[in-house]
């Protein structure tokens, strides 16, 4: 019944936006999806833009997927016979991933059935990691939250500038970013250049991006003392990580600042100190770096590179960008999960996703059971709080409320 | 000079060390088939003694040798040749700056993608270890040594295949023996076929039917190994073929597969008949 629902509704978009196929739409694989089931059916492939847009007015997929390579043959039913030509690469954002909690966040213990707001743990100091009921993993459903979107913005804008435009050398014109339709943002890169890189050459790419693979030591001539080491004004990974000790230094106020990041009591006393005398010198590629025997002097620095990636420094699942055969969903189509528009975007800065990306109407209304869900933004409208209630909500709230796995719909009413 | 050429016999400048109007039917028999020799230890990894040789010979044998492993065709000796290059390059250090303003490459810097492309040659200079901007890749002093390596492998690969049409058919003989096939000295009779495709290296294709057809049964039904005994060899030969990767889950399914309904390896005579393209391709490679 659900999935009839959301059909007409994803017929009727589809029947009033001409959604625009992706560049070589000829050489991409489409994969669709149902209600609950996003790949139901791979290997398909369309001529045109035109025909691409046809098959979306008439079938509305729930989802709909295209593949970051491009193929020679692209609906052979296996890779090998595809033929590879080359693939975009793709960077991917979700805020889960990136561990953003907002205390407006629902909490849900999958073990025990409990459930809460992130802020009761949030203002313990604490992070939504165990139940305090049965201690097992709990799980955390993200809500809008302006806050938490300005900071994932801050990210794929530093990811976008610093990264792509300034460091790779790309020009804005290779470079699509789109909303994912969920939690987060996709950037594409549609480089003739990166387009024939093998996995192995994305694996590096994305190490660039998250900075997990670094290793700060290359950064320095030992031979010398003081270490040569890089200076601020440097390009790449080695400016950034000398940026980033001298504001460190700079920002220091007493000498446990410099203790937190690894160093023992007395380096770290002597650094605080002489840290004057310590930025200006590194500023001209000297590091007069005081060290006891035996300690790691290094560790401190590499620690500070976690958080100047994009990424945090957090474990993301960076397969979308590696996976040269990976399937990922069609800029200005409908995410079958939450009915929100994986949008195009000129601005990031401009889109708010939980009012520009609504997709879906208000009508018809859906009288769902929401277990738990706190005060929210959507469609222009505030909603919630609300706590084990039967309502009758608008069907775009209605879907993104049971995409969070916190409604159920219980039956249609025709108003 | 004339020793610069002899270390770099691929760049554009030694080419006016070549006679004009050579012509490939004049070659002595005895050039011919050194140049095949030493084309055979670079493919096999096995060192090559070439200081002996003058600046005007290193550029006929690195002409002869283009000629020769273009008529081999596969990608993976491409490589391996190029590779060979790429080091004696990197080495030279006394003659680095030289090699950079005649290969025409920046002596410092690559763009982005173009380092991503031949990275692979120096995987240790990872690119987020090098600082880049604007799409350049910048090398520090110390890293030029990598880069000239990685000039060279792309200027040797830039101009492979090299043009075999008008070879004379005598070449074909010698790119063939240049082939670094190591045949085992077990028995020719029974599964000696098997054993000479065990030996073999730098299989560019087929090696997934290879191992279906022959390997895999033969290791775990005819040899007896276990599985991971199995899984293990077939990986280390995997490690010595070119071309595209195999998963190993690949290979451990289907070595399960063999065990536990006894699958003896196909005849060469009934994989002639089903797969006549995949002997083929192993006989002009030498290996059958």
């Amino acid at each position: 019944m659900i999935e009839r629902l959301l059909s007409d509704a994803f017929r009727r978009y589809y029947r009033s936006h001409e959604v625009p196929a992706p560049p070589a739409v000829e050489r991409r694989e489409f994969g669709v999806g149902a209600y609950g089931r996003k790949i139901v059916k791979r290997h398909m492939s369309f001529a045109t833009e035109r025909e691409f847009q046809n098959y979306l007015k008439t079938n509305a997929p729930h989802y709909i997927s295209y593949s970051v390579g491009y193929f020679e043959y692209p609906d052979a039913p296996s890779m090998e016979e595809k033929h590879l030509l080359g693939a975009d690469l793709i960077f991917e954002f979700d805020s889960d991933e990136l561990g953003l909690f907002s205390p407006n966040d629902v909490w849900i213990c999958p073990h025990c059935r409990a459930k809460g707001f992130v802020k009761e743990f949030l203002e313990k100091g604490k992070n939504p990691v165990a139940c305090p009921r049965c201690g097992d993993p709990v799980k955390v459903i993200m809500f809008p939250d302006p806050d938490r979107e300005e900071r994932l913005k801050e990210e794929v804008d530093t990811l976008v500038k610093d990264f792509l435009l300034d460091e790779w050398g790309l020009s804005p014109k290779e470079i699509a970013l789109n909303f994912s339709g969920n939690r987060g943002y996709h950037v594409h890169i549609r480089s003739d250049a990166f387009r024939e890189l093998d996995k192995d050459a994305r694996i590096e790419l994305t190490e660039y991006i998250t900075g997990q693979a670094l290793d700060v030591r290359y950064f320095f001539d030992v031979t010398h003392y003081p270490i040569r080491g890089p200076k601020p004004s440097d390009p790449g990974w080695p400016g950034r990580v000398a940026r980033a000790v001298v504001r460190a230094l700079e920002r220091a106020k007493r000498v446990s600042d410099l203790v937190v990041l690894g160093m023992d009591a007395a380096s770290a006393r002597k650094l605080f100190h002489d840290r004057a005398m310590f930025v200006e010198s590194v500023k001209r590629g000297v590091w007069p770096i005081p060290g006891t025997r035996g300690e790691d002097v290094f560790a401190p620095i590499q620690r500070l590179v976690k958080g100047l990636s994009p990424y945090m420094g957090k474990e993301v699942d960076t397969n979308t960008s590696v996976d040269i055969h990976r399937l990922i969903r069609v800029p200005d189509t409908i995410h079958g999960g939450t009915g929100l528009l994986a949008k195009r975007l000129k601005d990031i800065w401009s889109f708010d996703p939980f009012k520009d990306a609504v997709a879906l109407p208000s009508r018809p209304e859906l009288e769902v059971e929401v277990d738990i869900a706190p005060e929210f933004e959507f469609a222009g409208e505030t909603w919630g709080p609300y706590r084990n209630q039967k309502l009758l909500l608008p069907l775009h709230v209605s879907i993104y409320l049971m995409s969070r796995g916190v409604a159920r719909w219980t039956l249609t009413s025709e108003s | 000079m004339s020793d610069f050429y002899a270390l770099f016999p691929f760049l554009p400048g030694a080419r006016r060390l070549l006679p004009e109007n050579l012509s490939l039917d004049l070659i002595p028999e005895q050039v011919l088939a050194s140049a095949s020799s030493r084309l055979k230890n670079i493919l096999s990894k096995r060192p090559d003694y070439t200081t002996v040789l003058s600046a005007r010979e290193e550029v006929f044998h690195y002409v002869l040798m283009r000629l020769l492993v273009s008529i081999l065709g596969t990608d993976y000796y491409y490589d391996r040749f190029a590779r060979y290059y790429a080091e004696r390059t990197r080495r030279q250090a006394a003659h680095l700056d030289d090699f950079l303003a005649e290969a025409g490459a920046d002596p410092e810097f690559l763009d982005v993608p173009t380092y991503m492309s031949f990275r692979h040659i120096y995987p240790e200079t990872k690119l987020y270890h090098l600082p880049v901007k604007g799409g350049q890749v910048f090398f520090p002093r110390r890293l030029f040594p990598y880069l000239a390596g990685t000039v060279a492998y792309s200027l040797v690969r830039s101009s492979l295949p090299a043009d075999v049409s008008d070879v004379p058919p005598a070449f074909k003989d010698y790119a063939r023996a240049a082939v670094p096939v190591t045949v085992s000295s077990g028995p020719t009779r029974g599964w000696g076929f098997v054993k000479r495709l065990l030996s073999a290296e730098g299989i560019p294709d087929g090696k997934k039917r290879i191992l279906l057809f022959w390997i895999i049964p033969y290791l775990a039904n005819v040899k007896g190994l276990s599985v991971d005994e199995v899984v293990a060899r077939v990986q280390e030969w995997l490690s010595r073929q070119g071309g595209q990767k195999v998963l190993i889950s690949w290979v451990r399914s289907d070595a399960e597969l063999a065990k536990k309904k006894g699958i003896r390896p196909w005849s060469l005579k009934k994989v002639e008949q089903t797969d006549p393209a995949l002997v083929k391709m192993l006989r002009e490679m030498g290996v059958l």
